[in-house]
């Protein structure tokens, strides 16, 4: 598995402009300073609350943000700038999923000009081919032939969504960064286009990076995971890692929030997240500097990475 | 292809419809007013030039219903029939010159601005609020007296130089809450043009918009002209204009005495205009509606 994108040092900032000469007087660190690395066909989990940076490295990554330093290495080429990025038909590579496909989808097109659109961009091919290509898209994602004559809003959530997949999908990427690609659709229909995701994935080898707040979603998809908190990651590693062995306590308190259906114990479950609450409130001093900043990652084993105090791995093992 | 796009101008043609047959008033403006135009530029079509121009002094301020003349003649001894049928036609095609210029260039600008947004945006904003402060109707009987052979394409070019500010500000808007719609962002990241996104992807979507402010801004261009005309200030000698007509009611002794020769213009202009906003107000709802549920 050779890597095929390398965030290095990432960093977002939006400005915050005040006073009479609406001069920079602070800045919103969106993202600050995140190291992250994908290989070739593996599903990277990024998870975190909402405001914890993520969509923003998402949207970096596909090039809708400007990053204000770091950088973007993909294939070993430095893709931060937006020249150098046209150049390599970047986008060809690192396509993104929407989080609401309605509106991800212009009202006013066919499903045939919508799915049609990078193939026109990225390919230049004939009429025909281009033609062969859509109804093979199509099949990928199971709609029928009379969809692509039609319009967005004559379908439902889940099938929008797998519209919004099929023109993902439509260059043959390398990378898809899907951004909460189910948290719109309601239960059944999000088993279905997760396991079609799936599927798509080990049929065409494509990374996915998935952003997702839902930590049962991760856990059916991802092989590693990143834990987002406040613009840095607290806590990175494999699925394992992150299940069954948190070492950070605010991926412990992200962990004891997945909703538990045991009625039998809810008393206790109840007593549990209390608990670690308690315990995140106890201890933020040590995991946090002054600012509110998590602490620089330290290497735990050869895959898991954590935010951790001076020591605190001692004070938390017992945990 | 052709199907393609008869089904989506049908769908926009079939919300205007529902609209129209749920707005009464609306209804009957349109077809009302499809018969004045019918009417005027049919009838105006069968005119020369001498009809309206030439001046029979036998014939003047002939009282209504005599010797063939339905509605009486005017100073010129013409009838008010022809003449309110050719100065309409006038009045319309300045009209629809000017609401064509502003909306050509108030779209286009309006888009533009309103995409890339930014510095760009703020300064060519702040060059709108410069031009919208102007009083625009002095320059424009100034710039009327100074040009040198004025005719009626000086006069469609002055009047646009100050109509296109309130439909780029319009377009500006809704440009700018379409941008950050995540199919703005899927079309980028499918690697489309700017241009290709401003023009191809978002301006669709604002069509419907377009359709109401044409008519809105159509309706306020006839007043425009017709004022301008009224003052003296409007076409040039020899084309008249419904202004023109009304123009006859500065004399105390026409106005009294003679209410035939400019009554009936005003009454044109007063429920052309009202129709014209009954059936803009509707493709509004329209617009906001097609908004509203997308």
């Amino acid at each position: 598995m050779s890597e095929i994108l390398n965030l290095k040092d990432l960093k977002v900032y939006y400005p915050i402009r005040s006073g009479f000469f609406n001069r920079v007087t602070d800045n919103v660190l969106a993202v600050d300073g995140v190291d992250l690395t994908i290989h070739e066909g593996e599903t990277v989990g990024l998870v975190g609350e909402s405001g914890s940076g993520k969509s923003t490295i998402g949207k970096t990554i596909v090039g809708l943000e400007q990053m204000t330093s770091g950088q973007l290495i993909y294939k070993g080429q430095d893709v931060s700038k937006k020249k150098i990025r046209n150049q390599l038909k970047y986008n060809k590579d690192v396509q993104m999923i929407f989080q609401d496909a309605f509106s991800s989808l212009n009202p006013r097109k066919t499903i045939y000009d919508i799915i049609a659109e990078p193939i026109r961009n990225f390919e230049k091919i004939d009429a025909n081919t281009e033609n062969k290509r859509i109804h093979e898209l199509l099949d990928i994602v199971g709609l029928p032939k009379q969809a692509l004559e039609q319009y967005p809003f004559q379908f439902s959530g889940g099938q929008q969504q797998r519209i919004g997949i099929a023109r993902a999908v439509a260059t043959n990427p390398k990378l898809i960064v899907a951004d909460e690609p189910v948290s719109a659709l309601d239960l059944s229909v999000q088993a279905q286009v997760l396991n079609f995701m799936k599927l798509i994935q080990k049929d065409l080898g494509i990374a996915f990076l998935f952003i997702s707040h839902d930590l049962g979603v991760v856990r059916h998809m991802t092989d590693n995971i990143a834990v987002m908190h406040n613009g840095r990651i607290v806590e990175k590693g494999t699925r394992r890692d992150i299940f069954d062995e948190p070492q950070h306590i605010y991926t412990k308190r992200l962990l004891s929030a997945i909703p538990s259906i045991d009625v039998t114990r809810r008393a206790e479950n109840r007593k549990n997240r209390l608990k670690v609450e308690q315990d995140f409130e106890d201890k933020k001093a040590n995991f946090y500097d002054k600012d509110g900043h998590a602490l620089p990652l330290k290497k735990l084993s050869e895959s898991h990475w954590a935010a951790l105090p001076k020591g605190g791995e001692n004070v938390e093992s017992n945990y | 292809m052709t199907e393609k796009k008869h089904k989506n101008s049908l769908s926009l043609v079939h919300s205007i419809k529902e609209e129209l047959k749920k707005d009464k008033l609306a209804m009957i403006s349109t077809i009302f007013l499809v018969a004045v135009f019918l009417i005027v530029y049919i009838y105006s079509m069968f005119l020369k030039q001498s009809n309206y121009v030439d001046v029979n002094i036998m014939d003047q301020y002939l009282a209504p219903l005599t010797t063939g003349h339905l509605l009486g003649t005017d100073n010129g001894g013409r009838d008010i029939i022809m003449m309110l049928m050719i100065s309409a036609r006038n009045s319309f095609n300045i009209a629809f010159a000017v609401t064509l210029i502003t909306l050509v260039v108030g779209n286009i600008l309006g888009v533009i601005t309103g995409y890339f947004g930014g510095r760009f945006d703020l300064i060519f904003m702040r060059f709108t609020d410069f031009v919208m402060i102007l009083p625009s109707m002095m320059i424009i009987i100034v710039f009327v007296t100074i040009i040198p052979r004025f005719n009626s394409w000086s006069l469609i070019g002055i009047i646009s130089i100050f109509s296109w500010i309130g439909t780029t500000r319009l377009i500006r808007a809704r440009t700018m809450t379409e941008v950050n719609r995540d199919y703005v962002q899927a079309s980028k990241t499918s690697g489309t043009s700017d241009f290709k996104i401003m023009f191809r992807e978002i301006w669709p979507n604002l069509s419907t918009l377009v359709i109401a402010e044409a008519t809105l801004v159509f309706a306020g261009n006839i007043g425009l002209e017709t004022g301008l005309s009224f003052l003296g200030f409007g076409l040039p000698a020899g084309t008249p204009s419904l202004g023109t007509m009304i123009n006859e009611a500065t004399n105390p002794e026409t106005m009294t005495d003679k209410p035939w020769t400019w009554v009936p213009a005003t009454v044109v202009i007063l429920i052309v205009v009202l129709a014209i906003i009954f059936i803009g107000n509707a493709l509004r709802r329209v617009a906001d509606q097609r908004q509203a549920t997308r």
